[in-house]
């Protein structure tokens, strides 16, 4: 679910971080969706080489993902293939989450780990001998010295499923798949109803999905160390299951049958690892349901949850995941004990705690297995739980506190006229323009129901609701265009003190080059000083104020 | 006075004494067989207001007026009688001059006539209601005007309390979050005893209140605990409440008016905002 926002804030980040040629790209797909090589030149305007090295930057940060496409051929031509890009938004905006993954890998594994993970955002992807010799080269230390802590790092990494083998360069796509390109028309009139349509968008990434699905190498081969670390006994023959399309692969595949030392320093030259976004992501979910589980009950019941969830977390198959396999109590039980917070709890109040998350009217965990007496976590309720939580908590900073209570009586009750909607919220006498307010914003909707064919108004009656996806909607891109405008005022900021800005760096280089004891015939005055210090602060501002708004966005597209 | 009318009369009402419930006119039309005679009777009490006539399903029935119900409308034109009863049959939900109008069939002037008598001998009075502020309407002096007339015990004067709501909301959750727990009951007793208001609210008034409550995610409903059975609705004090702060909120954007016309090189722009620098420079 890309919002009209969410797309621009994809094209600021880019701009910031790549500049100018490559925004143009990032641009044209993002707004026009999958693209021929042809067609990204002739919207973009760029030349090809510009456009070529363009292109590869985006497909070495993965923000984009190359795709083949077979058409069937015309009368007697032969069926021809043709290559095709499509941006890989949510990656994109992972862009600015990077300070967040690093944190989070630093907390797991430690500093090593979170350098080497630092290396692979930088350049996007990596070979395990690039990232040896990037290493050793930060350290200043030879390849030698370091290969060794470099390898186990990488090793623990992998293990934790933090980083993982690129996918195919350049997957194909079924012919009759793929023609869901054009979006479906919707039908006039059919959208009369308020609100933004989602179908449509829907359905792009969904493609993005299938292709994506299509490019992964298979779960095993995905997280498989290079040879020379996973040890020479393990066998490798049958890698014949893989992918023979993909280039990468099938040279590696070949590389596989000469002797072994070669097949080593292929896989370690050769075989590009990057970032695994989605192991980050679901660590970051898993943080959020056992905040939401504290907030919403207790420390203890977090506990539990928290157990529970790194017992399961290495089975969960996808990003979205909807529960977590079950646990018996037994295992439950094990699993708390083994945490620092949870080793003295009594079996009682385990299983007091796991009742209470179990309970109707929370339902953070569900019953499964034979005879009920296993339990697995319903993350869905818990992110929607939350999700509902932020959504009100917006709604009464931003409509106060009496449309707010509208706006959870209309959620509740479902719909509802305007004269029961004042009597039961209490505000019977300004209850039009609180609705208005709301409706304004589209939190809430309003459906006319017509007793007379003439549609008088006098004569109709007024149903007001909340559609909640539309609202999910709404919140999702007011965080967008918030989240962006911050990002514009930033740069907005840093260009305006340009100047000071350009006198900071020269002074910075000086002392660097100089050892003091040159002087340095640049000195700020003081109202330049107070420049600085404003333009730092204001950074510090709008830094922390987007890690937070990331937080919402990641909440509400992403978990 | 045509001869044997006034024994019809006394025949009539002796009828009528004997059916205190109501007499049927298939009653009256097997004991006085003479039509003329029976309806000149029955037009004769009518117009003297000792007989009042009734509907009964389909049945017509007839009761004699009592002693001093006599006297009260004694003197009071046929148009102010049906007036009178239109008045009447709306209760205390009360009835507006146009309804009236419409009812009755009278022009205007004949109606505030009608009024100023009924109103003059204390038979009804005029209530504002809270549905339409300058619209007066009409009900028997002796009712008590509807719920919806007056808005309830929320109204003060036809104006909606929001002040005294607003207290007793407080109270309630005052005296909940000193209980940990408490059903409706016990919810309204505490706040009758602490003295804070001399309107009377009734068990339904404090319902509305906790609902609002709940609604305010200050308090949450639970079935049974403490010292109630498991079937009693009880209130404690929520422990998910609606968060104060949001990420998106806490930045000008997120509860900005104009959010929608804002854009690069807008007339509202991130770059020109001035609740920007209102936040960045604090």
């Amino acid at each position: 679910m890309a919002t009209a926002y969410g797309r621009r804030l994809c094209c600021d980040l880019i701009q910031t971080h790549f500049g100018e040629f490559v925004q143009k790209v990032v641009k044209c797909l993002v707004y026009r969706g999958p693209l021929a090589l042809a067609d990204i030149a002739r919207f973009s305007e760029l030349n090809p080489s510009t456009l070529k090295s363009s292109l590869l930057v985006l497909v070495q940060h993965s923000c984009v993902q190359a795709y083949k496409v077979e058409h069937e051929g015309v009368g007697s031509a032969p069926p021809r293939v043709s290559t095709s890009y499509v941006p890989l938004c949510d990656n994109i905006l992972h862009r600015m989450r990077f300070p967040k993954f690093l944190l989070a890998v630093r907390e797991d594994l430690g500093e090593e780990a979170e350098s080497l993970v630092e290396g692979l955002l930088e350049h996007g992807r990596l070979t395990l001998e690039q990232i040896t010799q990037r290493t050793a080269a930060k350290a200043g230390k030879t390849e030698a010295e370091v290969v060794k802590g470099v390898k186990e790092t990488f090793a623990k990494l992998v293990a934790a499923r933090f980083i993982e083998r690129c996918p195919a360069a350049e997957p194909s796509l079924q012919p009759k798949d793929s023609n869901v390109e054009p979006p479906k028309k919707v039908p006039r009139g059919a959208a009369k109803a308020r609100g933004p349509i989602l179908s449509a968008q829907d359905t792009v990434s969904e493609v993005v999905q299938r292709i994506l699905k299509a490019a992964a190498p298979d779960e095993t081969d995905r997280f498989r160390l290079p040879i020379s670390m996973a040890g020479m006994s393990a066998p490798i023959v049958d890698n014949e299951t893989t992918d023979p399309s993909s280039l990468p692969q099938k040279r590696k595949f070949e590389a596989l049958k000469m002797d072994s030392k070669t097949a080593a320093a292929v896989d370690e030259k050769e075989v590009l690892w990057r970032v695994n976004f989605e192991q980050f992501l679901r660590k970051l979910r898993h943080q959020t349901c056992v905040d939401m589980v504290r907030t919403r009950l207790d420390a203890g019941a977090a506990i539990i949850l928290s157990a529970m969830l790194q017992a399961t977390g290495n089975q969960e198959t996808s990003a979205r995941q909807h529960h977590s396999v079950p646990l018996s109590m037994d295992a439950i039980t094990q699993a708390v004990r083994s945490t620092p917070d949870g080793q003295h709890m009594t079996l009682e109040r385990i299983r007091g705690l796991v009742a209470q998350l179990a309970s109707d009217g929370v339902g953070f965990l569900a019953k499964a297995g034979e005879g009920g007496n296993s339990y697995a976590i319903n993350m869905h309720n818990i992110i929607e739980a939350r999700q509902r939580n932020e959504v009100e908590g917006i709604v009464l900073q931003r409509f106060g506190r009496e449309c707010c209570r509208i706006y959870r009586l209309l959620a509740i009750k479902g719909q509802l006229e305007q004269k029961q909607i004042g009597e039961r919220a209490m505000a019977p006498k300004n209850v039009k323009e609180l609705l208005y307010r709301l409706l304004k914003e589209q939190y809430v909707q309003v459906q006319e129901i017509a007793k007379t064919s003439e549609h008088i108004a006098s004569k109709s009656i007024y149903l007001w609701k909340v559609n909640y996806r539309a609202v999910l909607y709404r919140v999702l891109d007011d965080l967008y265009h918030a989240a962006t405008n911050l990002c514009l005022r930033h740069a907005h900021e840093i260009q305006k003190e340009q100047e000071v800005l350009g006198l900071v760096d020269q002074l910075d280089a000086t002392r660097d080059a100089g050892d003091g004891a040159q002087v340095s015939h640049v000195t700020l005055t003081s109202a330049q000083q107070d420049q600085v210090k404003r333009i730092s602060r204001i950074t510090k501002i709008l830094d922390a104020s987007l890690l937070k708004l990331d937080d919402a966005i990641l909440l509400f597209h992403d978990f | 006075m045509a001869p044997g009318l006034g024994e019809t009369i006394n025949k009539l009402l002796d009828l009528c004494r004997a059916h205190p419930d109501g007499l049927p006119q298939r009653v009256l039309d097997e004991e006085i067989p003479d039509l003329e005679m029976l309806s000149q009777a029955l037009n004769f009490l009518l117009s003297k207001q000792k007989l009042v006539v009734f509907t009964q399903g389909d049945n017509i029935v007839y009761k004699e007026q009592s002693a001093d119900v006599a006297v009260k409308f004694k003197g009071l034109s046929s148009e102010d009688m049906l007036v009178y009863q239109s008045i009447e049959a709306a209760a205390n939900q009360g009835i507006w001059t146009a309804d009236l109008k419409r009812r009755t069939n009278l022009q205007q002037p004949q109606i505030n006539k009608a009024l100023k008598n009924l109103e003059g001998r204390s038979l009804v009075k005029a209530v504002k209601t809270v549905t339409n502020k300058n619209r007066k309407v009409y009900m028997l002096f002796d009712l008590t005007p509807s719920r919806e007339v007056t808005g309830g015990a929320w109204y003060t004067e036809q104006d909606y309390d929001a002040e005294f709501v607003d207290v007793v909301k407080q109270q309630c959750l005052q005296f909940i979050t000193r209980q940990g727990l408490a059903d409706l009951e016990a919810i309204a007793d505490a706040i009758k005893k602490s003295g804070i208001t001399q309107v009377e609210l009734g068990l339904e008034e404090f319902k509305q209140i906790m609902d609002t409550l709940v609604l305010d995610g200050d308090v949450e409903e639970t079935m049974g605990g403490g010292t109630y059975s498991s079937d009693t609705l009880c209130y404690r004090v929520a422990k998910a409440r609606i968060p104060e702060t949001s990420a998106l909120t806490n930045v000008p954007c997120g509860i900005c008016p104009v959010l929608h016309e804002c854009q690069p090189g807008g007339l509202v722009s991130p770059e020109t905002c001035v609740y920007f620098n209102d936040w960045l420079s604090f």
